[in-house]
């Protein structure tokens, strides 16, 4: 399969420290890719360069463009969706109006109304709180907005940094079911997280980061036996 | 441009119709039979030009979380440009027409100079965007100062009192009206994800500069209009009008009425206006009311009478039933 996405020789700086070094790696159309690593290991930072937030060098090639010096709203535009650490829901806007940012790109070509009802079918939760502030909601039904937020835009490709971070293990549970569904609809995911043994449930490939580099990289059964992966993440 | 288009079915506003189109004719006949006193006509058209500065600012610090204190500038452009054509580029004209025009052209005016101090200044946020604003506030000061053309320092006077009830009540609809559309549009949605988070905006799409780039110039064109119309109401500009203390008195009325709020706004500018005017017996010191009144604001309702909430009628489920549109 061609790859959807292709990151070569990415580096990015913060000042004079490099959080990622010269970092390669590829998510093909259709799959789920999981960056593994300790904190400070550069996930974030790639996820980051990848939708555009931050610059890097290297290149960003994007179904076969470069997509390294596009803005990141641009970005979107070409369907790359970043769901980023802590959902950053606008908390004072009712989930409506978050969800229309959320197609934002595809406003003035139509059929916004159309995926506005295709979120509201994934997440009947949301219509219940249609007219609510995104702020008044609990974690998970902030996830889910996050999520279909993210939706909106219709992704080929759903960068998500640490989805289950501050859940309680039941909402874990269903934040993986979710991005299983997600996967199971054809869509490619690239996806930060420290709950290690769920991703790689999930991922069909993985790399493991250290200090801003790839020191391992497989399918994901074989680094679930991998020794070293066991000992590090998987808490043995 | 999908702002302009009335945000809701033909028949939904039409009590809001019925009362604006009343309030039209008793603006009308008001000005045309002198049925109130000349001092009160004058306090009314005081508070509707006060409405559309606060209506203008709140869109720059209370919509898109932005600061700006040199709005003061902005109304000055208008007020130069609209007052220069009507005295001697558009003089034979009859009065009938030059005065739409000249307003217009000083809102469209100040509206250029609103995109010339955003292109650069936006590259700032917050408090640098406020130090940025205050500067160009300050240099459109000093550069009124020394042309002597327009009367420099000592200010510009010949404009008839072109400026009446019904035309005030107009353009105060006007930016209500558009102000309001443009908040409840798409890009007005893109305006408040800019003050919510702006990088969760570039990252559900939002071009967040042009997104800005707009509301500053439609809030500098207004600020323009309110300068066109106080012009030709007092017959007297200096560049003294514009100066700090101006900005600020529209700083109080965003703040007092509320940021983030039309309903606010209009609270804001008439209690401050009507309380200005009420003070007058205080003298001089009727100017120490303002700051002190804004001290009092902060400390126990940083955001205003209406901060962030807004008037039933003026929201877009007016008319529908609660929580069931979509």
């Amino acid at each position: 399969m061609t790859p959807i996405l292709e990151v070569s020789g990415m580096t990015v700086n913060y000042g004079v420290i490099a959080a990622v070094r010269s970092v390669s790696f590829e998510v093909r159309s259709g799959e789920v890719v999981v960056l593994l690593g300790a904190n400070g290991a550069g996930k974030s930072s790639i996820l980051k360069a990848v939708s555009g937030l931050i610059a890097s060098s290297g290149t960003v090639n994007f179904e076969g463009a470069d997509i390294g010096m596009v803005p990141a709203h641009e970005r979107v535009g070409r369907g790359v969706a970043h769901v980023p650490e802590g959902r950053r829901i606008f908390c004072n806007l009712s989930v409506k109006e978050n969800l229309l940012l959320g197609g934002w790109v595809h406003a003035s070509k139509g059929g916004v109304e159309k995926d506005l009802d295709r979120v509201l079918t994934f997440f009947p939760r949301l219509k219940e709180r249609f007219n609510q502030a995104g702020g008044t909601l609990s974690g998970g039904e902030q996830q889910m907005l996050a999520f279909g937020r993210a939706l909106m835009s219709r992704p080929k490709l759903l960068l998500l940094d640490e989805p289950s971070m501050g859940l309680s293990p039941k909402l874990v549970d269903y934040v993986f079911s979710m991005l299983s569904d997600f996967h199971k609809s054809g869509m490619t995911l690239l996806i930060v997280e420290q709950n290690a043994a769920m991703a790689l449930t999930l991922a069909s490939r993985a790399y493991v980061l250290e200090a801003g580099e790839i020191k391992l990289s497989g399918s994901a059964a074989e680094l679930h036996d991998n020794p070293l992966v066991r000992r590090a993440y998987l808490g043995e | 441009m999908d702002f302009m288009r009335p945000a809701g079915a033909l028949g939904k506003y039409l009590p809001v119709k019925a009362v604006v189109a009343l309030g039209f004719m008793l603006a009308l006949s008001i000005a045309r039979f002198n049925l109130l006193d000349n001092y009160i006509q004058l306090v009314l058209m005081l508070i509707g030009i006060n409405l559309i500065l606060t209506l203008s600012l709140n869109l720059v610090n209370g919509y898109m979380g932005e600061f700006s204190v040199g709005h003061a500038g902005f109304m000055a452009a208008g007020a130069y440009v609209s007052s220069i054509l009507s005295v001697r580029v558009l003089a034979s004209y009859s009065p009938v027409w030059v005065f739409p025009c000249a307003v217009l052209a000083g809102g469209l005016a100040a509206g250029v100079v609103g995109l010339a101090v955003a292109v650069p200044s936006f590259k700032t946020r917050g408090d640098y965007l406020a130090i940025v604003t205050l500067a160009f506030s300050m240099i459109v000061k000093s550069v009124i100062e020394n042309i002597d053309a327009v009367g420099g320092p000592r200010g510009f006077l010949g404009m008839d009192k072109l400026t009446t009830l019904p035309w005030v009540f107009f353009w105060t609809v006007a930016a209500v009206w558009i102000i309001r559309n443009f908040i409840y549009s798409r890009f007005g949605r893109g305006v408040l994800s800019v003050r919510e988070d702006e990088i969760a905006a570039d990252l559900t799409g939002v071009n967040t500069r042009n997104v800005k780039m707009l509301a500053f110039v439609v809030s500098s064109f207004f600020a323009g209009i309110a300068g066109g119309l106080y012009a030709h109401l007092i017959q007297y500009i200096s560049p003294g009008v514009f100066d700090i203390v101006k900005s600020t008195e529209m700083l109080v009325m965003v703040y007092l009425g509320g940021v983030g709020s039309i309903a606010g706004s209009m609270i804001g500018a008439a209690t401050y206006t009507v309380l200005l005017e009420a003070l007058r017996p205080l003298g001089i010191w009727r100017m120490a009311v303002m700051p002190l009144l804004l001290i009092l604001l902060m400390i126990f309702r940083p955001k205003g009478i209406m901060g962030y909430r807004e008037a039933r009628w003026l929201s877009p489920s007016f008319g529908r039933g609660t929580g069931k549109d979509k």
